[in-house]
């Protein structure tokens, strides 16, 4: 266990100087992209929602993470350039199941850092713009924020809601979409690296569900037709573990090297 | 430095979780600071004590409820996670029949020369494939002036159908153009798809309860027309214009007998109120019931303008068909979108209804962002004797729509606002 601690910690580190460059890229972006927005007179008349989607912010997270996952791919590459560290890590005195699940559990730690940083990004961007919004009241406009706007605008956000789900079922959606994530590209780099390419076809399956969900709770306010997402949240979550699986079997057998 | 990187990935994990876990709490402890607090405009709010309050105050994303109980507010939030969650808004749609029970119901009328005939189609919209079912038959109803495109009714089909017990009644709403024998209908089945083309199976699936004469329309005498149809627990209530006096009749259920009758003396249906006075009703009633007692509301006309005149009648069948309540109101508080609930209890009348603002005070171009009231009516024999507002934060989001340019068009999804929903009194 002890060996596994200190495993985590060693992946974490490795990635700790680009994650923080990215926590506070994702922590100031939406300031600099709303200060942008709410310079066009119309984007002020809307709810905050609306002018933080119309902003491009939900783009620029999206952007991040594509980057997040970007940091995970380089980081499991980079055990095999230049100094080969893939070997050592192979050698070393402890289980490989350790070295699998020390890099997977640091993947997720980054990803719940980068969810925690988009929460305080959305409320720092709420309090620096909420004012910019404009109110008639007795027939003067004002410049004031909403009663109770944070609330409002962090439970009417479409984009939100994935992060900040509204009940149990969305909850373990949201929780299985992340796991299942970083559970496929973690595997998809395993696969090149042992050259076993149909591994790929559970990835596109992994894929395919997860927008499939992604879109769905999107819109799921707007639509009358109701899916439930909990066959969806077992099948990804069963695919996960089974990528885990395959995973482990591949760090076992060091076809990785 | 190096002691915490030897622990980075734990303290990036203890901070993100506890950030993720604060805004959790956040969002559920905010959750209270919506504005609602009920204010007294007239009287004592201790005239509320006998009845509880409820209600939601929603939009698609979340519901406010609340319930004034002894003049304390409470509220509880719930989030929707889809759209099914969200509570639907009660609407008619004028001649799209009725939607009960999430089933909707549309009754059609045929001709053959001046002969009635009656059709009842029901689609199920519970289910994701829509079931299909059909009732028709010929009733003994003749139309008098019938020619050959349009006929008119006295009200939308909503009035003329009710449901009890997943039982749909009906009654077919004649205007004094008809004659012939009208009555109160039973489906007893609807044909589902398969049976839909034979007309034999859709016509025993009706079944006639009681039947009473329009032959008076022909005479002169006892000129009857057919308001609606209303359920009273499990009782019928028949509501009639009969020598534009306003008749109220109740039918058992099961065997159609007839239980009781009530003539409302001084009331005048008749459409031609040359002066308006103020006296002659409306026929689109709202009607609300619980299990013994029938609470109608009718608009009376008149052409003052902004100035809203009401009569409420509650009537008991616990015995027959009583006249407990009678009461001329004014509202005044706005333009009436909507009665919420009435209610009669210990010889108190209770009423719920939704203003907006007048059309003539207001600026706004779009009647949907005018301003909303909420307001509690207590009357006491022939008085108002409490009055007060439900004050909410809800115009906040009209608020906003109000300032944006619409370029000439207001498009928009009702459920985008918080709205009043499903108000009742008990």
């Amino acid at each position: 266990m002890k060996s596994f601690y200190r495993l985590l910690n060693y992946e974490f580190s490795q990635m700790f100087t680009s994650l923080t460059i990215l926590y506070f890229g994702v922590l100031i972006s939406p300031v600099l992209f709303l200060s942008v927005a709410a310079r066009k007179s119309g984007n002020v008349y809307g709810r905050f929602e609306e002018l933080y989607s119309a902003s491009g912010c939900i783009i620029v997270f999206i952007l991040y993470f594509f980057i997040l996952c970007g940091i995970f791919i380089k980081n499991i590459y980079s055990n095999y350039w230049r100094s080969k560290s893939i070997y050592t890590l192979l050698t070393l005195p402890v289980k490989r199941v350790y070295i699998y699940l020390s890099k997977l559990t640091a993947f997720l730690v980054a990803v719940l850092g980068f969810i925690a940083s988009q929460f305080i990004s959305y409320i720092l961007s709420y309090h620096s713009f909420a004012t910019k919004i404009m109110y008639q009241s007795n027939g003067e406009t004002i410049f004031r924020e909403m009663n109770n706007g944070l609330f409002l605008s962090l439970i009417r956000s479409d984009f939100m809601s994935i992060l900040l789900p509204k009940g149990l079922e969305s909850a373990v959606s949201s929780f299985v979409i992340f796991i299942s994530i970083v559970c496929a590209i973690y595997y998809g780099v395993l696969c090149e690296r042992s050259k076993k390419y149909r591994g790929f076809a559970f990835i596109t399956a992994a894929s395919v569900l997860i927008i499939k969900v992604i879109s769905y709770r999107l819109q799921a306010l707007h639509h009358s037709n109701y899916t439930n997402t909990y066959p969806y949240s077992v099948i990804l979550f069963l695919l996960s573990i089974f990528l885990i699986w395959r995973s482990i079997k591949l760090v076992k057998r060091g076809a990785i090297a | 430095m190096e002691r915490l990187k030897k622990h980075c990935a734990l303290v990036v994990s203890v901070i993100s979780i506890a950030v993720i876990f604060t805004v959790f709490v956040y969002v559920n402890s905010y959750a209270h600071n919506a504005v609602i607090y009920l204010q007294d405009v007239y009287g004592s709010v201790a005239e509320l004590d006998d009845i509880l309050v409820k209600g939601n105050l929603r939009d698609k994303y979340h519901n406010l409820y609340f319930e004034i109980n002894n003049g304390e507010i409470k509220t509880s939030t719930k989030y929707s996670q889809h759209f099914k969650d969200v509570i639907a808004a009660k609407s008619h749609v004028m001649g799209m029949g009725e939607i009960i029970d999430g089933i909707d119901y549309d009754l059609r009328l045929n001709f053959q020369g001046r002969n009635l005939g009656a059709e009842i189609t029901a689609i199920d919209r519970n289910t994701d494939r829509y079931s299909y079912g059909r009732a028709a038959f010929e009733t003994d109803i003749i139309s008098e002036k019938f020619s050959g495109g349009s006929y008119s009714l006295t009200n939308r089909d909503g009035y003329a159908m009710t449901k009890i017990d997943d039982k749909l009644y009906f009654t077919v709403l004649t205007t004094k153009d008809y004659t012939g024998t009208n009555g109160i209908f039973k489906v007893v089945k609807f044909a589902d798809n398969t049976e839909y083309m034979n007309e034999q199976k859709t016509q025993d699936n009706i079944k006639t309860l009681n039947t009473f004469s329009l032959e008076g329309n022909k005479s002169g005498s006892s000129v009857t027309e057919v308001l609606g149809l209303e359920a009273v627990g499990d009782k019928l209530a028949l509501i009639l214009s009969v020598d534009d006096k306003l008749v109220i009749r109740g039918y058992d259920s099961e065997s159609g007998t007839l239980l009781g009758e009530t003539v409302i003396d001084d009331s005048n249906m008749s459409e031609s109120d040359a002066n308006n006075t103020g006296k002659s009703y409306y026929g689109n009633y709202d009607a609300f019931m619980d299990d013994e007692s029938l609470n109608l509301c009718f608009r009376r006309s008149n052409s003052i303008p902004d100035v809203d005149e009401r009569t409420i009648i509650s009537l008991d069948f616990s015995d027959g068909v009583n006249l407990k309540y009678k009461i001329d109101v004014i509202f005044s508080d706005g333009e009436p979108e909507r009665i919420f609930d009435i209610v009669r209890k210990n010889d108190k009348l209770y009423a719920a209804v939704l203003f907006k603002e007048y059309r003539s005070a207001s600026i706004i171009p779009y009647e949907v962002m005018r301003p909303k009231h909420l307001i509690l009516y207590v009357y006491s024999k022939d008085d108002l004797t409490y009055k007060g507002e439900l004050i909410t934060d809800m115009d906040e989001d009209m608020a906003l729509e109000r300032m944006k340019n619409h370029y000439g068009s207001f498009g928009y999804d009702i459920y985008d606002y918080r709205q009043f929903e499903g108000i009742e009194m008990r």
